[in-house]
């Protein structure tokens, strides 16, 4: 048993380590990492941040008996959004913060898409916070 | 945090009020008929936490976090084929709160439903266990109370298998 120094990090959410151990593993031999967890947190992350992690990345998501794969990477390529996700799931309410009332979940995501061609909405975004 | 106040009306009868915005609406036309300065009844919130960002009861407005996810899920079609060699990554913590415990009456018992997890990952060539590590003060408090309030989350299980050291490695499938 040894301590794998380059994985120790402050964070005390499995949900943020997950990233760490997904970048560790993948080595340039690996075709492929599969994150086992359905978690809506994660799935976001991993999005986020997917351009750091040189290996196609899938989501293994359990319905009953049934297992299917989601193609994270495609989506974070699909998604102009991708980097201003973070801040929208954020902003719409996630395990700390308080969302702001008759906003909803799903709401913000539509017209972002459709201003997307604007380019202006994602980097106002993206720039929130930083 | 606001709380449901009780009070005795006529013949011993109990009403609850609770601080919502009709109460306050009321008291705010009851000021105006006896002719408070609407300018300076109103420099003082209403609630004492604004509505806009919690509910009546005092805990933070939360949002159905899934359909995000279920809305990014629609823009690619689900894959079957996994390409080889592949590594797993499994969130420990997930897994455990889904095992059904009611089922399990000792530690050996939730040791062997546990070990199941690691066949999924049985064609990979390396497998991560990661878990939340437990801290005395942690991000975590408020929304566990959250959790405790809807009845989702199981403590027992938090309780019971929570474990400070939270790296577990296990070493490349022999197969492979």
């Amino acid at each position: 048993m040894q301590e794998v120094i380059e994985l120790s990090c402050g964070q005390e959410e499995a949900e943020t380590r997950l990233l760490l151990h997904a970048k560790l593993a993948a080595t340039p031999h690996v075709k492929a990492v599969i994150i086992s967890s359905e978690d809506t947190d994660v799935r976001i992350l991993y999005i986020s941040f997917a351009h750091a992690i040189p290996v196609p990345i899938y989501q293994r998501c359990v319905s009953q008996y049934h297992a299917r794969y989601v193609d994270i990477s495609r989506i974070a390529g699909v998604q102009e959004v991708s980097l201003a996700l973070l801040v929208l799931h954020a902003f719409t309410g996630c395990e700390s913060l308080s969302a702001f009332a008759g906003i909803g979940k799903t709401k913000p995501l539509r017209p972002l898409k459709l201003l997307c061609s604007k380019n202006e909405f994602p980097v106002m975004f993206q720039n929130l916070g930083e | 945090m606001s709380k449901a106040k009780t009070i005795k009306i006529n013949k011993g009868e109990e009403t609850v009020i609770r601080a919502d915005r009709n109460l306050f609406a009321g008291m705010i036309i009851i000021a105006e008929s006896r002719q408070l300065h609407m300018q300076e009844v109103l420099q003082h919130s209403l609630d004492p936490l604004p509505s806009s960002l919690a509910t009546s009861n005092g805990s933070s407005r939360k949002t159905n976090k899934a359909q995000l996810s279920r809305e990014l899920e629609k823009l690619v079609q689900p894959t079957t084929e996994i390409p080889s060699p592949s590594v797993h990554v499994i969130h420990g913590m997930a897994h455990v709160q889904k095992l059904k415990v009611s089922d399990l009456t000792t530690f050996g018992q939730i040791a062997d439903a546990r070990c199941h997890v690691l066949q999924e990952g049985g064609n990979s060539r390396r497998i991560d266990v990661v878990f939340d590590v437990s801290r005395e003060i942690s991000i975590k408090s408020a929304e566990q109370e959250y959790g405790e309030k809807k009845g989702k989350r199981n403590d027992e299980i938090h309780t019971r298998i929570s474990h400070p050291s939270s790296t577990q490695h296990v070493a490349p499938n022999a197969t492979n």
